[in-house]
């Protein structure tokens, strides 16, 4: 596969940088009683880019995703959607822009089946009460639930309720759940942990496929995993952007070895 | 087909744990038969059509605290918004005849006895209030006495829901919220009898209510009321819609990530479930011959989280499974058994009294049921049919 060169957003201007990326932070900060958790000057990711996010442990990774998903608001910065303004937009609307997001520990619906689950998460059926109360998956929607789950090889569990399922498995209801809520932008934090070597070669085929039709950003320590989505990187330490590039680059910049092994 | 294959699963997931519903129907059924045969009294059926109504109340609560996860501590208030409603059309049409007031509408005996004086007024110078005045009519009494419970939980479930008060918060609040409307109904003021409560009711569209075969009737129109209602709430449960009610239960914070408003949702069944309550209510009345505060208590409210519990969350053949059965139970150690019979020969008569059961015990009765339950049946009665059929249990947390 022919590797695009790495862009930073120092090297657009700022209109640039609005246009281009999909989601564009700036100056952002994120202050826990005084601790600053997230502290941005730029990032960026583009329409469709895969974007790996790697640190240390309370280098503010987790954060980042709950600041662009809306989860935690922002304490000051700015940030950008397709160019529009959606510092102060809360976690619903932020889903409904097109952000979906897979949880550290994986949070599906218990005591629902498997099929029940991807049936939720099928996109434009949210909105309205009452369609919920009439409405009908149609057999289009079974069809691509079905495909997906012949994918994730979750088809035998279909009627399964969720919390019979293992770790890995429910990994990957999760992740089949935001793949089906055709997001364009996705926020996947650690998806390979606790995963078995099986399991994590099937995750990093996916998130492989979906690259090209969504736009990723992946939080992920396992490096094995990180090599092999073979990605643009971007490592934050201590809630700041240490440095940005390819797997590489990143391996061989000191400053990054020093704060992955400690001084 | 996968998808045939799937639906089945689903289905049959939902049905084999809800039997309780052929149960309770086929009690429902039988109890009319058997006094028509002549085995029961009246008296009987008319307990049974309480408890039917009372298991309304029980499957409004399993509605949001069974497949939404709020505990609920309001649903004795929405009873009783219905209950009063019925009451006030039963006053209306009370005995005895006579009081008029000089804008000619009869003042309801039980008001006029505690009508509250101004200073200055002389008793008989009272008046109809205005509030009394719809419920003079059948159809407006039973459309407020829905719409009255639904729009009150629709206020609430707005305000509380939109600022995401949850869990344990959520149970004080609405248990705050029957206080203080107990407290209000206690009022003399509020010209709604204060305790007294609404009494001497007498005809129900024209039907004398002491006569037996009005109470038959009662009996079958909550008979056949609990079985519509039934019927609804599971069409809801298996919509969609009835899915993202247990999405909300297991998960709220993943569901606001997929997009859904799940105080849109919460509303919507919080509104529903008190509507069912109030309906429970408005067929209590009747049935009961009289509706006082003492109905609309913290207490009552506790209660129906006990039917609720014991028949099993979740399900709502359970939940009324569970109030029959614990009413029942109930109705049967509240009064004097003589379990030890065969003792009375052996015994002196003193020694022999302290082992005869009293109405006293009841209340250990029913604690010792309540803990046992959430120990050892965390979901109920209306779980042991699939621990036995099915090793795989579920265990709700």
């Amino acid at each position: 596969m022919e590797r695009k060169q790495f862009v930073r957003p120092e090297e657009l201007s700022r209109d640039g940088r609005l246009s281009s990326f999909l989601v564009y932070l700036e100056d952002v900060q994120v202050v826990f009683d005084g601790f600053k958790a997230l502290d941005i000057e730029q990032f960026g990711i583009f329409h469709n880019e895969l974007r790996v996010v790697i640190g240390p442990n309370g280098a503010g990774k987790t954060t980042m995703c709950d600041a662009i998903s809306g989860k935690t608001s922002i304490n000051s910065g700015h940030m950008f959607w397709q160019g529009d303004e959606i510092s102060n937009v809360h976690d619903i609307a932020m889903s409904r822009l097109g952000v979906g997001r897979k949880f550290q520990t994986p949070s599906v619906f218990d005591s629902l089946t498997v099929f029940e689950n991807l049936e939720l998460a099928l996109p434009n059926r949210q909105r309205d009460l009452f369609r919920n109360l009439w409405g009908k998956t149609s057999h289009e929607e079974e069809e691509k639930i079905h495909q997906l789950m012949t994918r994730v090889h979750l088809t035998s569990d279909a009627g399964t309720p969720a919390k019979f399922l293992s770790h890995g498995q429910r990994q990957c209801l999760e992740i089949s759940m935001l793949v089906l809520a055709e997001p364009d932008l996705l926020l996947v934090d650690e998806p390979a942990a606790g995963l078995s070597d099986e399991e994590t070669g099937l995750m990093a085929e996916l998130l492989l496929e979906l690259r090209g039709q969504h736009s990723i950003i992946v939080i992920e320590h396992d490096m094995d995993f990180v090599r092999r989505l073979d990605a643009g990187v971007t490592v934050l330490n201590e809630g700041k952007i240490m440095a940005e590039g390819f797997m590489e680059d990143i391996q061989a910049n000191p400053e990054v070895v020093e704060a992955y092994l400690g001084r | 087909m996968f998808s045939q294959a799937n639906r089945a699963l689903i289905s049959t997931r939902l049905l084999s744990r809800d039997y309780g519903i052929w149960i309770a129907l086929a009690c429902g059924i039988a109890i009319p038969l058997l006094y028509l045969g002549g085995f029961v009294s009246i008296d009987t059926v008319n307990m049974m059509g309480r408890y039917l109504a009372l298991a309304l109340v029980a499957i409004s609560l399993d509605l949001v605290w069974g497949y939404t996860g709020m505990l609920c501590l309001c649903q004795s208030f929405f009873f009783a918004l219905g209950g009063y409603a019925m009451g006030m059309y039963l006053a209306h049409h009370g005995g005895p005849e006579g009081i008029v007031d000089s804008s000619g509408w009869k003042i309801p005996a039980c008001l006029y006895v505690v009508y509250p004086y101004g200073v200055g007024e002389a008793p008989g110078d009272a008046l109809t209030p205005w509030f009394w005045k719809p419920f003079f009519s059948l159809p407006g009494t039973l459309f407020l006495g829905l719409a009255i419970p639904g729009f009150v939980a629709f206020v609430i479930g707005f305000f509380v829901f939109r600022s995401r008060v949850r869990g344990v918060f959520f149970a004080v609040l609405t248990q705050a919220v029957t206080l203080a409307a107990w407290l209000v109904f206690c009022m003399n003021d509020m010209k709604l009898c204060g305790t007294n409560g609404l009494t001497r009711f007498d005809r129900m569209a024209g039907f004398q209510l002491s006569d037996s075969k009005t109470r038959l009737g009662l009996y079958v129109i909550t008979l056949v009321l609990l079985a519509l209602v039934y019927g609804m709430c599971s069409f809801i449960i298996r919509s969609r819609l009835g899915r993202v009610l247990v999405a909300i239960r297991d998960n709220e914070t993943r569901l606001r990530f997929a997009g859904y408003k799940p105080h849109l949702f919460k509303i919507f069944i919080f509104s529903v479930s008190a509507m069912i309550a109030g309906l429970g209510g408005m067929l209590y009345a009747p049935q009961m011959g009289i509706f006082t505060p003492t109905n609309m208590e913290v207490r009552e409210s506790i209660l129906v989280v006990i039917w609720v519990a014991v028949g099993g969350r979740g399900t709502l053949g359970g939940a009324i499974a569970g109030t029959l059965l614990v009413n029942l139970f109930y109705s049967f150690l509240t009064s004097r058994q003589e379990f030890f019979w065969f003792l009375e020969d052996y015994l002196a008569p003193a020694t022999y009294e302290k082992l005869v059961w009293t109405p006293d015990y009841w209340p250990f009765v029913l604690g010792g049921l309540f803990i046992i339950v959430v120990l050892y049946l965390p979901d109920g009665i209306a779980s042991l049919w699939s621990r036995w059929s099915n090793p795989r249990t579920e265990v709700t947390g």
